[in-house]
């Protein structure tokens, strides 16, 4: 418990540092002088912490910061605050390397630490991390060469030939950093394997840093922003993720399984955002990557409860009664998946609808599927958690993980009310990649 | 040593040797002893790219990385349950004609164009290519954990070889060097939880 709390502290007191804290210039603490360098030469690479990545490093400490707590009330490994702390820092300095190319030799060490914490004693299955890693190891290589073809071959509008080849590695790469299908599959096997909440912070942890690295490409990079093929290469693959992820979720028996597809059902709706290519969605892209944290947070710390011993809906029925914070608490981070009114998830979804919907009525037609087949399924999974059972007893539960529970829900329904909580954070990114956002 | 220069074919040969070695024979200790070949073949064949500290570096990795596997190794070596004594993989003939065709891919590759960009020797790209065709193989045939460690850390040194042209800086050799001990690391953590804790998902037929 100690190390958790401990671990979550110093998460938090790093973003904050790293967010109010200014650089470069000498400020006053009483007496003493103090003066922070925003730049570090490490093995003669720079690894800088300037304007445009601080908001991006403050998020993903605060949001291990905010996730590290409940791995204490789910049993997570004892390794796990320290690992977790490891695969911050990597990820933070996958964010300050320059050239940022090397970004991907980071989020593939980030990666390898996830492992430790996804195959402990308790769960010793390996078959979806060891995918997870071979896969990560396909990204980084691909997108070191498609960096070095960037930095060499002078690649422009003017040269198609190598601009495709580029383009077609570097989505290689991000499909894999992003979990796109068919890269996807080392996902439902973790969820099967692993706890569900420790592989939630890991998959939001990774995906941030997937996500950011492209925004710093297509922020970095002027023949790939203009080229529409990108845009539309990316919108594509959120309309087929969405779709699988929610029809995938809708066949699904195992409730663990049906948690990793709502995953990609989030992902699949940021990357429809994105693809858009309009200003507008990409600051949603930024509020909804931080609304998941949140709901999926609380959905996997319902669902760790949950599936303690049983998983397959034969054996859920009437589970809700035995543990009815738990249940709630998987419900309604599903209903913010979902996008359903009053929850965090909605007011994310409701502007990508406004922004996407005379443009592109195939992705609004994807997102409003999203919404319509998730909120069914949240409607299914509640009849069969809520459905006669045995008549069991209520299992007791502590006031600690209650605490946690309720605390999520309300969270949840807290950002619903007020959207504009996050929206400081998102034109602090938006501020720091200035080509993306004019 | 200029004159390593001169043989550079012979690392070449070295790791068609132990590329398809590693690829026809069961994952055991004495496949460290090849992988560690392999390793001496690749840090030849950077020499032509990198400077002396950078390839000193990624030998010593390498034979790191060899014993830290050995070591994993014989962790399942000691338990009797999952000790067969068999020397080659099975499928073996099936095994031999994927080898020859990833080979005779491989060398395509490397002889095409695919690296003008990138002023790099031909023996570098015919090493680096069949490196990494014949990791996809073992990474393609193998269910077997040790098997997919071998095929990933033959997949990052192809790779490497061919980037220690493009970009040969201490920075990366370093990042290189730490990917391969943490494959090794993650590989071995894995074995040792799964020894002891029952389960043997991953095992080569």
């Amino acid at each position: 418990m100690a190390s958790a709390f401990a671990a979550a502290i110093g998460a938090g007191s790093i973003a904050a540092f790293v967010l109010l804290v200014p650089f470069d210039e000498a400020f006053l603490i009483g007496e003493i002088s103090i003066k922070f360098a925003s730049e570090w030469v490490i093995l003669g690479r720079v690894f800088s912490l300037s304007e445009n990545v601080r908001p991006l490093i403050g998020f993903l400490y605060t949001a291990g910061a905010f996730l590290m707590p409940a791995a204490w009330i789910v049993n997570a490994n004892r390794f796990f605050p320290s690992v977790a702390l490891l695969i911050l820092a990597i990820v933070a300095a996958s964010l300050m390397v320059d050239p940022f190319v090397f970004a991907a030799v980071f989020i593939e060490l980030a990666a390898m630490g996830a492992v430790f914490v996804l195959v402990t004693q308790q769960h010793p299955r390996s078959t979806g991390s060891i995918r997870m890693l071979i896969l990560y190891t396909f990204a980084m290589i691909s997108i070191l060469f498609t960096g070095s073809l960037l930095e060499i071959a002078g690649i422009t509008s003017a040269t198609p030939v190598l601009a495709m080849r580029v383009t077609f590695m570097l989505g290689f790469g991000f499909a894999i950093l992003m979990t796109v299908p068919p890269f996807h599959l080392w996902l439902p096997k973790s969820a099967e394997e692993s706890d569900p909440y420790i592989l939630v912070f890991i998959l939001v942890i990774l995906q941030s840093a997937g996500f950011f690295f492209l925004l710093r490409f297509l922020d970095g990079y002027a023949w790939l922003r203009e080229q529409t093929l990108i845009y539309d290469g990316i919108r594509i693959a959120g309309i087929v993720t969405t779709i699988l992820a929610v029809l995938l979720s809708a066949s699904q028996r195992d409730i663990k399984k049906l948690m990793a597809y709502a995953l990609l059902v989030d992902l699949g709706v940021i990357l429809i955002a994105v693809g858009s290519g309009k200003e507008d969605a990409f600051r949603i892209a930024l509020s909804l990557s931080v609304v998941r944290v949140i709901a999926l947070g609380v959905l996997a710390l319902g669902l760790s409860y949950l599936c303690k011993s049983e998983r397959l809906v034969s054996q859920m029925q009437g589970v809700g009664y035995k543990m009815p914070f738990a249940a709630a608490a998987f419900l309604v981070g599903l209903l913010s998946v979902a996008g359903t009114p009053l929850t965090a998830g909605f007011p994310g979804r409701w502007a990508l609808l406004t922004v996407v919907l005379h443009a592109d009525r195939l992705a609004a037609g994807t997102v409003m599927f999203s919404m319509v087949g998730l909120g069914v399924l949240v409607i299914r999974w509640a009849a069969i958690l809520f459905g006669r059972g045995d008549g069991e007893e209520p299992i007791a539960i502590t006031k600690e993980p209650r605490v946690f529970l309720l605390g999520g829900i309300i969270l949840i329904l807290l950002l619903g009310l007020f959207p504009q909580l996050v929206f400081p954070w998102v034109e602090d990114v938006a501020s720091g990649l200035a080509n993306l956002f004019l | 040593m200029d004159w390593l220069n001169n043989y550079l074919f012979l690392p070449v040969v070295v790791l068609f040797v132990t590329g398809s070695a590693l690829a026809l024979m069961k994952p055991q200790p004495k496949s460290m002893l090849i992988l560690a070949v392999q390793y001496i073949a690749v840090s030849w064949l950077a020499s032509t790219s990198l400077p002396a500290a950078g390839v000193a570096a990624k030998l010593v990795t390498g034979l790191l990385v060899c014993v830290i596997m050995y070591l994993a190794i014989r962790q399942i070596g000691d338990n009797p349950l999952q000790r067969d004594g068999q020397l080659l993989s099975a499928n073996l003939p099936f095994r031999i004609i994927a080898l020859l065709l990833v080979t005779v891919a491989s060398v395509s590759i490397a002889r095409s164009n695919l690296f003008a960009q990138f002023d790099i020797r031909i023996e570098a790209s015919v090493g680096a290519s069949f490196l990494v065709a014949s990791s996809l193989l073992n990474l393609g045939l193998g269910t077997d954990l040790l098997r997919i460690g071998i095929g990933l850390l033959t997949l990052v040194s192809g790779a490497e070889l061919i980037y220690g042209f493009i970009e040969p800086s201490l920075a990366l050799i370093a990042l290189l060097a730490m990917v391969h001990l943490g494959i090794v690391l993650v590989l071995s953590y894995i074995l040792s939880i799964q020894t002891r804790y029952s389960t043997s998902e991953n095992r080569d037929p």
